[in-house]
């Protein structure tokens, strides 16, 4: 059996290419934090990121530069906010912005997970978003000749993603809320996952029902506890709220972002050491609760 | 159904919250929309305003009522205010934990009764706005985009609007159509909006204030807001939320 763990840094630098398209792992919950922390860090650009709900780990990979050009249906700060840096940045013209819908994002993972070139749905047929968005065209249904939109496959490059707990091999278990990160996995060409916990492969044999991506796609398994922080992870942390809370005026303009970006992943070699800076008792704090 | 007592239970321990009045500006557009729901149908539910109404619903009025979040949560106790579709406190209160494909197929199998949606806008056709607003002097105002709101307002089976009771956001045509009244098939697309003062019907294809609070007054309600509405012939008094309804929809706001 091969073993793939590796350290966020080397996985980055080996698997992750200027201007591949990337789907990042997490809606909501257990988000990939620690590999884009690592994106960043290695100044990765001109990534095409893609996305049905695109959530604060963004603001992180548009303020460093990473992307060009970014696929999504939503983007800001849940329940709080509009994303500063996204906005700015497709503003300036630094970075092309194609927004559709989340399920019409879905469709498009899932063809590129079935392997099919389209699904048709009658989604985007109207409205204003209707015609702006690329990979969407119009088709009569061969058996009733009704009109629906195509939305064509993706298919990212990579995928990264946080999980529970995976072996060394890749055999990945994901639980809770997994939102689109199992269609994003498997219209990806590989997968790079850090996990809370590496176990035994008999370990995984007591629970196979739980192992949602296929090793055969995973090319790196990175150790990383807290590895989805400041979002949370089913049964190990809770969300931090207040990083949340703070995070739009903690963006607010570039000064502010250069400087959150400066203390969260420049001034830090990896992001155990990121964890390590933030208050002593945060970590033990976000301790996860039944209720 | 809870009971009165069960939901002093429920606050043991906790501080009781103080009624504020924005509290009972969103109770009171909560509980116009939660009205139109009937017990046993299954809602797909938005963040903000539509998780008080799903919460109303369910403790109260509709309580076998099926709530399912887009981010793949089905069956959840909304007890607590969820900042996102995917948040903690939700995911821990559902009995399925399925996918986003999941829950969007059964919207586009046409498996959800209502989809309860909030805008930046509404206009007289039923479109709503969640992608950007035009500032009186011509500049645009990003806002974070459609998420499923487009989607929900296609596929779902009907679709109530619930807005504050902020004039700007009741216009005649928004300024951009994210989510277009324009149903899939024979689904009935958006049927109304509730606001903290009345209940808008778009039967007829056009805003008609339906309901009423009992403590305002039609013609200026109808007149206040920025779009062009009628007042129904068949006018419904509704008495606002009070008591246990505003306690239970503090308690709500306050644990977010």
């Amino acid at each position: 059996m091969i073993d793939k763990v590796m350290t966020a840094q080397q996985a980055v630098k080996k698997h992750i290419h200027n201007s591949d398209t990337v789907f990042i792992g997490g809606f909501g919950h257990a988000i990939a934090f620690a590999i884009a922390h690592e994106i960043v860090r290695q100044k990765k650009h001109s990534l095409h990121l893609v996305k049905t709900g695109a959530d604060i780990v963004f603001d992180l990979l548009v303020a460093g530069g990473c992307a060009n050009r970014l696929s999504c249906g939503w983007y800001g700060n849940p329940g709080i906010g509009m994303s500063n840096i996204i906005s700015k940045a497709v503003a300036s013209g630094e970075l092309a912005l194609t927004e559709s819908t989340n399920f019409s994002m879905m469709l498009r993972l899932h063809a590129g997970k079935l392997g099919v070139p389209f699904i048709p749905s009658p989604i985007l047929a109207d409205g204003d978003l209707a015609g702006s968005v690329d990979g969407i065209k119009t088709i009569k249904c061969p058996f009733t000749q009704a009109q629906y939109q195509a939305h064509s496959a993706l298919n990212p490059d990579v995928a990264i993603i946080h999980a529970q707990r995976s072996d060394m091999n890749g055999n990945v278990q994901l639980w809770g809320s997994v939102g689109d990160t199992i269609e994003g996995c498997e219209a990806s060409q590989k997968i790079i996952c850090s996990v809370e916990e590496i176990c035994e492969s008999e370990e995984i044999l007591l629970s196979p029902h739980l192992t949602k991506l296929p090793a055969h796609k995973v090319v790196a398994v990175i150790k990383q506890p807290f590895g989805a922080y400041p979002s949370y992870v089913h049964g190990y942390y809770q969300r931090d709220e207040r990083y949340y809370a703070e995070h739009t005026s903690n963006t607010k303009d570039s000064l502010k972002s250069d400087e959150w970006l400066q203390t969260s992943v420049f001034d830090h070699d990896d992001f155990e050491c990121y964890l390590n800076s933030l208050p002593g008792t945060l970590l033990d704090q976000l301790a996860w609760s039944k209720s | 159904m809870n009971t009165n007592t069960e939901s002093s239970d429920k606050t043991n321990g906790l501080e009781k919250p103080l009624i504020t009045d924005e509290i009972i500006s969103q109770a009171r557009a909560a509980f116009m929309a939660a009205r139109e729901i009937k017990d046993h149908q299954t809602l797909f539910v938005g963040i903000g305003l539509p998780c008080l109404v799903a919460h109303l619903s369910q403790s109260v009025l509709s309580p076998n009522c099926h709530l399912v979040f887009e981010s793949g949560l089905m069956e959840v106790a909304c007890e607590t205010q969820p900042l996102s579709t995917a948040s903690a406190n939700i995911a821990k209160t559902a009995k399925m934990h399925g996918s986003m494909l999941d829950v969007f197929s059964m919207l586009q199998r046409g498996e959800i009764d209502v989809g309860l949606l909030s805008a930046a806008q509404i206009d007289i056709h039923g479109h709503l706005n969640s992608s950007r607003l035009i500032t009186k002097s011509g500049k645009t105002l990003s806002l974070p985009g459609s998420g499923g709101a487009h989607d929900i307002t296609v596929l779902a089976n009907k679709v109530i609007a619930v807005m504050p009771s902020d004039p700007r956001r009741f216009v005649n045509n928004v300024d951009f159509i994210t989510s277009p009244n324009s149903p899939y098939g024979n689904r009935e697309g958006v049927v109304g909006v509730a606001m903290p003062d009345a209940y808008f019907s778009f039967d007829t294809g056009r805003p008609i204030l339906q309901k009423i609070y009992s403590d305002r007054n039609a013609d200026a309600i109808n007149e206040s807001l920025n779009w062009d509405s009628q007042i129904s012939d068949s006018l419904e008094i509704v008495n606002p939320p009070e008591g246990d309804l505003l306690e239970r929809a503090g308690i709500f706001l306050k644990t977010s």
